[in-house]
């Protein structure tokens, strides 16, 4: 199972430099896909079985679909002609090591308290049947399920008025 | 009736805002703002009628909400700056039509000011929602919720590079943000397996979490309200997002987001404090943020010439105000003793008053002298007198001048600070509040003792609407009650 | 009357008719002028009452504020400090308002000025009243704004305006301190009333923090009694109408630095370091100024050094030990000759058709008698000839400095002692004797009654002041040792006078041209570049920033050329963006380490 873990964590990893690296905005938009599929195969690992599957369907169903039909609509192309500069890769890399050798530092201080998480398999069935989630979702917290549904409606309204091309 | 009531009215009238705006075929649009107002008026009156929760109700919704008095109170902010900033808006409406009408002929002239009027009220239930949101799932869907809100809103002017240029400037960092608050969270729920924060508290107090591993889900979720409050280093975005947006926008965004994103704060840092293996970095690291706020945002005012980024930078130093508060937070609280809790509340509530009255100002001079520099303002004391006292006003009151709201903000602060023995926090705060003499008063400067050039030398006095009118009023009448009284204001808190 | 009303009536009296005027009787002039002026002789009529308290009295004191541990009331305390301070605020107040109707007859603002006039006699009696630090520092800045009003009272006059911001922004800086210095004896002591702050004094271990907490104290002092280095604004607050200049600048409101520092004499007194320095200052102010003086022409500027060096003589008496009663006592005693010698150039001002050089004047003492012999006899108690109040009230301060061993001081007020008769002769024998030079100085003749009436009161006052002191016994009484502190101030007046007497005689011009005096030392073009520099620098400094730091992260990256190519981001400054997302995110990494680990 940790030989698995690996494979994926590093599958997920390759993918997120891809996104960066690559010059053509399609291949990173694949890339991209690439690290999400890794993501969901680590949930699954985890036994967190929706979650995978809704990353998979989610992000790389819709989401990333998405963002390939912009892409290919708008046909980017200049992007290939990029370059790394010295100053914008230097930044980048010490924000990114930084970031990197402070979660690694925490996981070396790292004592796991008593109070760690149960793992969940074999765990109660409304942590990871679909059903019992969604009946959660609009049992117990309804109160954050209504406030996302506001947030989507103003987007949505956001969306219209700014990209609208003649407002009536 | 209970509190939560009050959101579900204010989102419906957002929606019926929407759905009139949609089916009813407005002539004049203004009376959708009129609407708004009326409702919020009305929501602001049932806040004092608010029940409290009854002893036997065990629904599982009080899980995420909390109806305590401190949260009616921001709820209170929230809905006053919402009317106040629809007042604005209708004042500004000119520009909005100007930058989001098309120029064809077919279409309603005042297409697309219908959802600006919408929208502000959506984002008051958000912020409602967050005044009382007591639970990591429930902070983060409002918080995320007002956000996404203000993006569109400081996006609004469409057809104008600036207002765009500061909707995605706004949206990308504000992104950036919300992932450090999402593993923020999520480190503190994998290391004490709850979402609610009493639950949080209770096993941070209990010592057997580990300090390390609490301390960075700390600063992750430090470094994303620093950012939505405006704190040194996570401020860069302010000035640019301030200046671009349409001005009753950068007024919301300067009151209604930063109250927000401080009750987060202060619900989250209370849970922080009350462990004693990290109760101590955790106040060092708001007393060194604080420290740079203070520095930074103050030092940076005094050069601007232009005033709507001198606010944005007196909002930043505004926040090193707020923080030292936090900063300062006594760890046991003696008796008679106000906690920082309620000193960030009335320094809240006083900068609301006095910062929506700049806006209001530097809202109608912007429409009426299409400048938004302090040389604009240069003998606006002859031409627009009333004008000028407001703005005198709200510059004292931001500068800290006493019998004002602001004085007393800041005293507070200073009164936290100096019991806490936080000596150079108190010098920073001193010279901070020096400095800000210096820039606030540069602007009534201007407008008394300068003599204008050029356009503003022949500029005829600004209409002032009956509206506009009657808000600057109660604004000015609030802010020197708070500064003669501030023990009505602290009644209200709690 | 009991004595709750009286002291009430006191302070609201003036409120009341400044409040009439303004909402009311604005548009009638004459009207407004008389509510004003009767308000305030109400008001010293209450305060004579006033005086037949015992010293422990004290009003009922209102509620106003209650933050938990922290309380403030309005309370009045009426010992006989106040007492005697209220007599002086409203005596001279009334003589200033009724030489102001005279004074003031046609000018077109004339209810604002008389409205600003009844503002300031509140906020005045608000600080002399109060029994606690946020009481006082409240009026204290109620009459910042009400000296600001009244010296810019001709505001369409660009030096008037200039002047009085000038006066409010340099009292703000000394504001500030003393804001923080209030705070500051609160948390040593726990208390801001001034009776319990007396009692809890001498529990403070922190000396340092006490030293501190009374200098920031003492800033408020120096801002309000223009001491140095905040002097600068009095003299230009000479642009104020004179009776403004008589009232506010010479007997009261720069009087409240003094006043304040009496107050709260346990506190200098406990704190060594702050009372030496206190005392510096004081001497040093009144000397410099002192020298300035020697070099004005215009004959309120003289007035005005002379008052700078006069409350340098105060101040530097409420450093020294046993000292603050001296200072009170002085404080006292010229209050009425200043006031005099200001409405007497008030009325040479009035009569030379609003000439303020003593180059233009000349040979008056013929043409107004009246004005002649008050201004000999206010200029006799100000050089402190032997028999005249101000003799008196000079003499204990430096028997106090002399007692004190502090002789630097001492030496300081000596000097000062040859300086002021010296400058005082020169002013009057340019001013009054020898031939009028010009033609305003010819036509001049004798002020009405409504005018030199004031004066003639104020001159007998000037003399015998120092014998009645009635309330403020206790802090002064006439009596006179032979030593050497006597004998060197008596041969100062001789030289003094006979100096200034042989080289300004029948001259036509100034003989002596020192311009380091007469341009007051450059200070103020000094604190002018200083502010510049301060502009400019950090001005620079965030210029630079803009340029070293965010430039070359922002348009030096070849990569903000290929990114803004993009279609939307085409509309943006590309870099900027990436730039703050750098800093961003290395503000985080920095901030979580620190925080961490």
């Amino acid at each position: 199972m940790t030989f698995l873990f690996y494979i994926f964590a590093a599958l997920a990893i390759v993918g997120g430099i891809g996104v960066v690296l690559n010059r053509n905005p399609v291949s990173s938009a694949f890339a991209m896909i690439v690290s999400f599929l890794g993501l969901a195969a680590l949930y699954i690992q985890l036994d967190a079985y929706l979650v995978g599957t809704l990353q998979i369907l989610v992000y790389a169903g819709a989401i990333m679909v998405l963002f390939l039909f912009i892409i290919m609509l708008l046909d980017i192309k200049s992007e290939e002609g990029r370059q790394f500069g010295v100053f914008s890769t230097a930044g980048a890399v010490v924000v990114a090591g930084g970031m990197l050798l402070i979660v690694a530092k925490v996981l070396k201080n790292f004592e796991a308290g008593e109070k760690a998480l149960t793992p969940l398999k074999g765990a109660a069935a409304e942590t990871t049947d679909v059903s019992a989630i969604g009946e959660l979702l609009f049992t117990t917290y309804w109160f954050p399920v209504q406030v996302i549904g506001m947030l989507l409606l103003v987007a949505t309204v956001g969306v219209v008025v700014l990209s609208k091309r003649e407002l009536r | 009736m209970p509190a939560y009531a009050l959101e579900i009215i204010v989102f419906s009238l957002g929606l019926v805002l929407l759905l009139v705006d949609a089916f009813a075929k407005l002539e004049d649009k203004r009376s959708l703002a009129w609407l708004g107002m009326l409702g919020l008026v009305v929501v602001f009156g049932l806040l004092f009628k608010v029940e409290p929760r009854a002893a036997d109700d065990a629904n599982v919704f009080w899980r995420f909400y909390s109806d305590s008095r401190m949260s009616l109170f921001f709820k209170g902010i929230a809905i006053l700056s919402t009317i106040l900033v629809l007042a604005m808006a209708i004042d500004y409406r000119g520009l909005i039509e100007k930058f989001t009408a098309p120029a064809e002929k077919k279409a309603h002239p005042q297409a697309g000011l219908g959802e600006f009027f919408a929208l502000p009220v959506f984002a008051c239930a958000g912020l409602m929602c967050m005044a009382s949101a007591t639970n990591l799932v429930s902070i983060f869907v409002s918080l995320e919720a007002v956000t996404i809100t203000f993006y569109v809103m400081v996006a609004y002017m469409r057809r104008n590079v600036g207002s765009l240029e500061a909707g995605v400037k706004y949206l990308i960092l504000g992104a950036l943000s919300t992932g450090f608050l999402v593993y923020g969270f999520a480190w503190l729920y994998g290391i004490t397996g709850s979402m609610d924060l009493a639950e949080i508290g209770a096993a941070l107090k209990s010592g057997d979490v580990s300090p390390t591993a609490a301390l960075f889900a700390f600063s992750l979720i430090l470094v994303a309200l620093g950012f939505k409050v405006g704190a040194v280093p996570f401020q860069m975005w302010i000035p640019d997002v301030y200046q671009g947006a349409p001005t009753p926008i950068t007024a919301f965004l300067s009151v209604g987001s930063k109250a927000a994103g401080f009750i987060v704060l202060l619900r989250l840092s209370a849970v922080f404090l009350g462990s004693e293996a990290v109760a101590g970095q955790v106040a060092m690291a708001f007393a060194v943020v604080a420290g740079l706020t203070l520095i930074v945002g103050n030092l940076t005012a005094i050069p601007q010439s232009n005033f709507k980024r001198l606010l944005a930078y007196s909002s930043i130093a505004h926040a090193g105000f707020l923080l030292t508060a936090l900063a300062a937070a006594p760890r046991k609280l003696e008796a008679g003793q106000l906690s920082s809790a309620t000193v960030v509340a009335f320094y809240l509530g006083a900068y609301l008053l006095m910062t929506l009255l700049a806006f209001l100002v530097v809202g109608l001079v912007r429409v009426h002298r299409d400048s938004e520099e302090i040389e604009a303002y240069r003998g606006l004391g002859k031409s627009s007198p009333f004008l000028a006292l407001a703005l005198l006003i709200a510059m004292a009151s931001l500068a800290g001048v006493p019998l004002t709201a602001g004085f007393f903000g800041k005293f507070f602060v200073f009164q936290l600070a100096i019991q806490g023995g936080h000596w150079w926090l108190v010098t920073l705060a001193a010279i901070g509040a020096g400095a800000g003499f210096y820039y606030y008063l540069k602007v009534v400067a201007a407008m008394y003792w300068d003599d204008p050039t050029g356009a503003a030398a022949k500029a005829a006095a600004i209409p002032v609407s009956a509206l506009t009118r009657a808000a600057v009023v109660t604004l000015i009448v609030l802010i020197v009650i708070a500064g003669f009284a501030p023990r009505m204001i602290l009644g209200l808190i709690g | 009357m009991d004595v709750n009303t009286i002291a009430w009536l006191i302070l609201l009296l003036p409120l009341a008719s400044a409040a009439v005027i303004l909402l009311g009787t604005k548009k009638s002039a004459g009207i407004s002028a008389l509510i004003s002026t009767g308000s305030v002789i109400a008001t010293l009529v209450l305060s004579f009452l006033l005086l037949a308290q015992p010293d422990t009295a004290a009003a009922k004191p209102l509620q106003w504020l209650s933050l938990g541990d922290f309380e403030v009331t309005i309370g009045l305390k009426l010992d006989s400090l106040a007492q005697g301070m209220m007599i002086i605020v409203t005596g001279i107040g009334t003589l200033v308002h009724v030489f102001s109707l005279g004074y003031m007859h046609d000018d077109a603002g004339k209810a604002r000025f008389f409205a600003g006039l009844s503002q300031f006699m509140f906020s005045m009696t608000g600080i002399v009243l109060a029994d606690n630090f946020a009481m006082m520092f409240i009026f204290w800045e109620l009459v910042g704004v009400s000296s600001y009003i009244l010296i810019g009272h001709w505001y369409d006059k660009d030096s008037a305006a200039d002047a009085a911001k000038k006066a409010f922004l340099v009292n703000r800086i000394g504001d500030f301190g003393f804001m923080i210095g209030i705070l500051l004896v609160w948390v040593l002591t726990g208390s801001i009333y001034f009776d319990e702050i007396a009692k809890a004094i001498g529990g403070v271990q922190n000396a340092n923090l006490l030293n501190a907490a009374v200098l920031l104290v003492f800033c408020g002092a120096v801002g309000k009694s223009a001491q140095l280095p905040l002097h600068v604004w009095l003299p230009d607050a000479m642009e104020g109408p004179t009776p403004v200049s008589a009232l506010i600048h010479a007997a009261t409101m720069v009087a409240a630095g003094v006043y304040m520092l009496a107050r709260v004499s346990f506190l200098v007194g406990a704190a060594e370091m702050a009372a030496d320095t206190i005392a510096i200052i004081g001497g040093a102010t009144a000397l410099l100024a002192a020298l300035m003086a020697t070099q004005q022409n215009d004959i309120k500027r003289v007035l005005a050094y002379s008052t700078l060096s006069q409350l340098g003589y105060m101040i530097m008496a409420q450093g020294l030990h046993d000292g603050s009663d001296a200072g009170m006592f002085h404080l006292y005693t010229h209050a009425w000759f200043k006031a005099l010698l200001f409405l007497g150039s008030g009325a040479v001002i009035f009569a030379c058709h609003h000439e303020q050089d003593i180059w233009k004047m000349g040979g008056l003492r013929q043409k107004m008698p009246i004005t002649f012999w008050t201004f000999l006899i206010g200029t006799a108690a100000l050089i402190a000839v032997p028999g005249t109040s101000g003799f008196w009230s000079k003499e204990a301060i430096l028997e106090a400095a002399w007692h004190d061993h502090n002789y630097l001081v001492w030496g300081l007020g000596i000097a000062v002692a040859f300086l002021t008769p010296f400058y005082m002769t020169r002013l009057f024998v340019v001013a009054f004797l020898g031939k009028p030079r010009t033609k305003d100085a010819d036509h001049a003749h004798e002020v009405s009654p409504i005018m030199w009436v004031p004066l003639a009161i104020l001159a007998v006052m000037a003399v015998i002041s120092a014998y009645i002191t009635g309330p403020l016994e206790a802090k002064g009484h006439v009596a006179f040792h032979m030593s050497l502190t006597a004998i060197l101030s008596l041969a100062g007046l001789v030289v003094g006078v006979l100096a200034g007497w042989k080289l300004y005689a029948g001259c036509d011009r100034d003989p002596v041209n020192i311009k380091l005096f007469a341009n007051k030392f450059y200070l103020d073009e000094l604190y002018l570049g200083i502010v510049r520099l301060f502009q400019d620098f950090v001005g620079m400094t965030f210029d630079a920033v803009d340029r070293y730091l965010i430039e070359p992260i922002t348009v030096r990256l070849p990569a903000l050329a290929a990114m803004s190519s993009g279609y939307v981001l085409r509309l943006l400054q590309v870099g900027n963006l990436q730039a703050y997302g750098f800093l961003f995110g290395l503000g985080a990494v920095v901030l979580i380490w620190l925080i961490v680990f």
